[in-house]
């Protein structure tokens, strides 16, 4: 095979130079929209926020059972629910909490409802409403 | 301040035990052999810092004073042997080293100091916007590693099977190192998975770099650079925060420690296995190669070559590979609960999730970056522009790397086709990623076999690396040489 000469070298390393700078420049205008406040579309980053006052009302570890309006299937049960569990981490919340008798269950709620009825209709007694869609429930049959 | 101490102590833990094993020996150029070194102890110091934390985390001696005085301990006393041992003059390689010929060195330096500088800026600028990182970062690794940094047996979460959608089986590097910072610095906070990330990646970018420096010299490594910071979907996924740039990391290290086994006096098989071990380590697809690597390695190197030194080499390799396998066997069947891999067999049946997959590879190769500046332009204009060299003496690793990789590809490709679950969305949220795992190993064979820049400058013999340096005669006429050149 005929050995390349230095004015192809140049070449390539020129063009590869030159577009390697400007798939920079196209991705940082591509990018653009994922440095604003809207990068966060599922405000996992608020989760923390809005569960401190319930965390600290429960103990460091061990595990929680977990009810919403919104059921698991759906993507906002999903992100609810795994939004809480990261937020009150290293506590394992998990709707099965319950028949596996945890002391308490935290309600996470998508839009405002009677969370007393909805406690008493699972067998939860309202502890504490926090506001926000968050609530603490204990096992009633404790 | 005490998370910036630990994360120091872990690369400072790494970048030490890798000067007690030298992989490179005296291999020029020395820029590109600490820049090597440097980026390997970043990997192999939080590899293994996550694996002493969670030994301590398991039996209950987990501590801020505990991971510290470790740490300490054992930086002070590898710190000691290389003071000790650096005196000595190294024994000079025996592999020929290529001058820098390439006029044009600095033109590419500088082209990859700005998209560097411009790319990494609006990473941080994404990281500051997200610092929680994409889902699996909050479902997954940085939950588990919540679990892990948790007071008492909060460890045990991380492995349970009531975890909705996480994987209870994988692997617990990159969860056990953030924790380990979490549980030094006293709590939990958003900086260390970002900086874990952004350390990852940037050992990535340098172990590339200078590994192709050290095989094929400046010029082709900055190439290497250019091309490998034009993979948009990389540079996407960094402040993602998943497990895909560490696994990538790995792999990339043990292809390069294999091809660096062939010229370098030291113990770069044992290095190469130990990648391949915090591979497995790391993510389920690491077992896949880790396993692939360690059987096409021993098997042509005992079917071809039995001379003593290659059976030597191969010992060296699974002896850094058994950290990785034991660890990966106690998770798999110790500590996390049984996952049956092989679920759905009966997919293998059906013909049109072959043609499914094969689909989702092109689309997805295509989405490693945009336009006219997509990588694989940038490869097929230095393909056809320069063509290929392959050096006599990096045959043989070629060819177990290639084969390697092909091989664990293949079998993502089959992982993929049994998937239980829907395959067009597990193609869509995982094929990328996949791919992204072995791009760098990747663009190392490409840069390897790709004839180098400076041959191309200068076609002329190497040179001894001593006399490269010390006679200037021999410079001048290579000066010459580049400049007769010009005019061809």
């Amino acid at each position: 095979m005929q050995q390349p000469s230095s004015s192809q070298a140049l070449a390539a390393c020129a063009a590869v130079a030159l577009l390697a700078l400007w798939s920079t420049v196209s991705f940082r205008s591509a990018t653009e929209e994922l440095t604003g406040p809207n990068a966060d579309v599922y405000k996992i980053g608020e989760q923390a926020a809005r569960f401190q006052e319930l965390a600290s009302a429960l103990p460091a570890t061990g595990m929680v059972g977990y009810v919403s309006d919104v059921p698991d299937s759906q993507t906002l049960g999903a992100i609810l629910r795994d939004g809480a569990q990261y937020a009150l981490a290293p506590r394992l919340v998990n709707e099965q909490g319950l028949k596996a008798g945890a002391e308490w269950t935290i309600g996470n709620f998508s839009k405002p409802l009677d969370v007393t009825q909805f406690g008493k209709d699972r067998g939860l007694t309202l502890v504490r409403d926090f506001g926000n869609g968050v609530v603490l429930y204990r096992n009633g049959a404790r | 301040m005490l998370e910036a101490i630990s994360i120091l102590l872990a690369w400072l833990l790494g970048f030490l035990l890798i000067q007690a094993l030298d992989p490179v020996g005296s291999i020029e150029p020395r820029w590109a052999a600490v820049l090597f070194k440097a980026a390997l102890g970043t990997g192999v110091g939080m590899g293994v810092a996550s694996i002493i934390f969670l030994l301590l985390d398991v039996t209950g001696a987990a501590s801020p004073a505990a991971i510290l005085g470790i740490d300490i301990g054992l930086v002070a006393v590898l710190a000691w042997h290389w003071f000790r041992t650096r005196s000595n003059p190294g024994a000079p390689s025996s592999s020929d080293v290529r001058a820098p010929g390439f006029r044009w060195t600095w033109l590419l330096a500088l082209a990859f100091g700005a998209v560097l500088v411009i790319s990494l800026a609006r990473l941080v600028q994404m990281a500051i916007a997200l610092p929680v990182g994409e889902w699996d970062a909050w479902t997954l690794w940085n939950l588990r590693a919540k679990f892990l940094a948790g007071p008492g047996d909060s460890w045990r979460y991380a492995l349970s099977p009531l975890l909705y959608g996480t994987h209870p089986d994988y692997p617990l590097l990159l969860s056990a190192f953030v924790a380990r910072v979490w549980e030094a610095g006293g709590g939990v906070n958003e900086i260390a998975p970002v900086v874990t990330a952004f350390a990852f990646f940037a050992a990535l970018l340098a172990l590339l770099v200078s590994a192709v420096a050290l095989l094929r010299g400046a010029a082709s490594a900055l190439l290497a650079g250019l091309v490998i910071l034009s993979t948009t979907s990389l540079l996407l996924w960094t402040p993602a925060q998943y497990a895909d740039i560490p696994l990538a990391f790995f792999y990339l290290g043990a292809v390069a420690l294999i091809f660096l086994g062939e010229s370098a006096r030291g113990h770069a098989q044992f290095w190469a296995g130990l990648c391949a071990g915090l591979a497995a380590w790391t993510k389920n697809e690491g077992v896949a190669f880790l396993i692939c690597i360690l059987i096409v390695f021993l098997t042509l190197t005992l079917w071809q070559r039995r001379t003593r030194a290659a059976i030597i080499r191969a010992g060296w390799l699974l002896a850094g590979a058994s950290p990785g396998v034991l660890l990966t066997l106690w998770l798999k069947f110790w500590l996390a609960p049984p996952v049956n891999p092989l679920s759905g067999l009966s997919h293998l049946y059906d013909a049109s999730r072959y043609v499914q997959v094969a689909e989702g590879f092109f689309k997805n190769l295509l989405n490693l970056g945009s336009g006219v500046s997509h990588p694989l332009i940038l490869l097929a204009i230095l393909g056809i522009l320069l063509r290929w060299k392959v050096e006599e003496r990096y045959k043989w690793p070629l060819l177990i790397s290639t084969t390697s990789l092909v091989l664990v590809f293949l079998t993502y490709c089959g992982e993929l086709v049994m998937t239980p679950w829907s395959l067009d969305w597990q193609l869509q949220t995982s094929l990328d990623r996949l791919i992204l795992q072995v791009w760098p190993s990747f663009l190392l064979l490409f840069f390897v076999a790709l004839r180098n820049v400076a041959d191309v400058a200068i076609p002329s013999a190497p040179v001894k690396n001593t006399v490269t340096r010390k006679s200037p005669a021999v410079s001048g006429k290579r000066a010459l040489a580049g400049r007769k050149l010009k005019g061809v």
